[in-house]
């Protein structure tokens, strides 16, 4: 059996959040010390550069390069920003490690500031999360007491302070630039990169923002060495990964596995298989991002070169699996509905290309699309994607065109034979009573709501397809099993 | 109260160190994520609570903790034994938690139709 591994959620369930004493217990603070009193800065830089750490928000950037960018500027101020704005659909893992192991999220915040010479880190929360809120308002009152925030920490001449800011809950605030643009009050639109907030973030200051899951990594790694984590993992992408397994799944759950574990192992193995024995048929991560990994690719190691080669991504770590009865044409509308709630607005490409793109797959699952319109979802797709200023712009095609890569037969059926293989697309289905079977107990003409079933008492009924609004009363009410769905 | 130096961190540590050593009590995690409490894990406290002062059992000590990943199986609660041994149980409810309170407080089986299995070390 494959076991996980567990580093950025080593305390989680296993001491309590609330209890400082128990954090130092479990080696917490080691690596604050180790990192004031025997390292210069550059030397933990050093430490994180080498242990080739990369961004667990999804993107995957090096961790040790984000830090020493902002160490090398020089300005009287600078800002360590900790991402805890989890937004995918399905994702909560960062929730998981604030509500689990809250210090270890606030050492390894004033370690960054000492690394590149910050003062101050805002953590940038989602007001949704209250709990969260709740232990990490603790946590930080409790490490002020001890002296492990504030002024001159631990007799050091270093000091550090983290406040927490809420964000109202908007998907596109996950991104960095725009997170910084809310944080100063104005409204949360990504800018153009470079320059990077490494150079001018947050009120214009040098600033880097690190997602949780990538904060809740730093303290091992300063207290076991580079070496150690390079063991865990894949040569390009060292470590673990915390995934949320939702979905079609047996065990659904949050998992940390090394990078390069296979996707069926995580399926089969951790996860416990599919649910009700049912066949596999797909698995969508990176969010509405990302996009989905078929079975031909079940067995690709999964770390971000390898999913980005194959037209998925990382992203944060959502992870929902689907099985032969979900159809790829509407679980790519349901990624795009959600697109275009969260689309800022700022880029028409975005804004408007978006909620055109829906209406085309909207003809797609009621049958009422044209023959050539593949094409044109590939044309807007690509303009989509090239138009867009921010990544939630540039990748929100994503799962519609890596499901037309993989399940371009089902979207073909869709247009050409108006048919939902999984019969998820109600408009394309139709509902008929078989004569032979139907003895007439009018139970389902009595239930139908629009009364569109006719018959006489004991003689077999008909459905008026013209008339018929595709619920499935009918179908449910019928204990003949005399009707049936095409 | 304020840690000036390392060396005082040191001792806090040292004390805090003892201080879990001389604990021989049996420790119930019970996971208190925001997952953990919406599948009703505090109605199981509760229970397991009255459970504890109903039978006058002693040295049993109740955690909250985070989520610890589970989530097929909330509300889920770790019982760690003075010996280092633990187990994890799943699919806990008011109803079976006095059961469970039996099995493995008190007579500290490690074995049982509530335990699940443990996927990481």
């Amino acid at each position: 059996m494959i076991k996980q591994v567990r580093i950025a959620l080593r305390n989680c369930g296993r001491i309590n959040p609330e209890s400082i004493e128990e954090y130092i217990n479990a080696r917490g603070y080691e690596a604050l010390i180790l990192s004031l009193f025997e390292k210069k800065p550059e030397d933990v830089i050093k430490i994180i550069t080498d242990s080739g750490l990369r961004g667990r928000g999804g993107g995957g950037f090096p961790t040790g390069l984000k830090w020493a960018a902002a160490a090398k500027e020089k300005s009287d101020e600078k800002f360590v920003i900790c991402n805890a704005d989890e937004g995918d659909p399905g994702a909560f893992m960062d929730r998981a490690v604030l509500e689990g192991d809250p210090f270890s999220v606030l050492e390894a915040m004033t370690i960054a500031g000492y690394c590149i010479g910050a003062n101050k880190g805002i953590i940038y929360i989602r007001a949704e999360y209250p709990l969260a809120i709740e232990r990490l308002k603790f946590a930080i009152e409790k490490a002020e007491e001890y002296g492990f925030l504030g002024k001159n920490i631990l007799g050091s001449n270093f000091s550090f302070d983290i406040e927490l800011k809420y964000g109202a809950g908007a998907f596109v605030c996950g991104e960095e630039t725009a997170l910084i643009k809310s944080i100063e009050g104005k409204r949360g639109e990504p800018v153009v990169k470079p320059p990077y907030p490494a150079q001018k973030g947050l009120w214009g200051k040098p600033t880097i923002v690190n997602n949780v899951e990538t904060f809740a990594n730093i303290c091992p790694i300063i207290i076991n060495g580079p070496e150690w984590f390079r063991k865990i993992g894949t040569q390009k992408s060292p470590g673990t990964k915390v995934f949320a397994l939702a979905g079609k799944i047996n065990k659904v759950g949050l998992i940390e596995i090394p990078m390069g574990t296979t996707l069926r192992e995580v399926i089969y193995e951790i996860g416990g298989g599919i649910k009700n024995n049912k066949e596999f048929k797909a698995v969508q991560t990176g969010g509405p991002s990302g996009g989905c990994i078929t079975k031909e690719n079940i067995d690709t190691p999964i770390d971000y070169d390898n999913l980005l080669a194959i037209g998925s991504m990382m992203g944060s770590g959502g992870m929902i699996v689907m099985d032969e009865d979900d159809c790829m044409v509407n679980f790519a509308k349901f990624f795009l509905e959600f697109i275009i709630d969260e689309s800022c607005g700022k880029c028409t490409p975005c804004r408007v290309g978006n909620k055109r793109l829906h209406e085309l797959l909207e003809q797609i699952t009621t049958g009422k699309a044209e023959d050539n319109i593949i094409p044109r979802i590939e044309m807007l797709c690509n303009t989509i994607k090239k138009a867009s200023l921010c990544g939630l712009g540039q990748t929100s095609p994503n799962p519609v065109l890596s499901t037309l890569r993989y399940f371009r037969d089902e979207y073909e059926e869709h247009i050409k034979d108006k048919k939902c293989r999984s019969r998820v697309c109600k408009s394309l289905l139709r509902y008929q009573i078989v004569p032979e079977k139907c003895n007439g107990c009018t139970r389902c003409a009595r239930n139908c709501p629009v009364q569109c079933i006719s018959g006489k008492p004991k003689e077999p009924h008909v459905i008026n397809q013209d008339e018929c609004i595709k619920c499935g009363v009918c179908y449910t009410h019928c204990k003949f099993d005399a009707i049936i769905v095409s | 109260m304020k840690i000036k130096n390392v060396n005082e961190f040191y001792k806090l540590r040292d004390e805090i160190k003892k201080n879990m050593e001389k604990n021989k009590n049996i420790k119930v995690l019970i996971g208190f994520g925001t997952c953990g409490q919406a599948a009703g894990a505090k109605k199981v406290e509760e229970v397991i609570k009255k459970e504890i002062s109903d039978k006058n059992l002693k040295n049993v000590e109740l955690i909250r903790v985070g989520c610890v990943g589970y989530c097929y199986a909330e509300p889920t609660v770790e019982v760690v034994y003075p010996n280092g041994n633990s187990v994890i149980l799943g699919h806990l409810t008011p109803e079976n938690t006095p059961d469970v309170v039996e099995i493995h407080i008190m007579n500290k089986a490690l074995e049982s139709q509530y335990v699940i299995p443990r996927n990481f070390e």
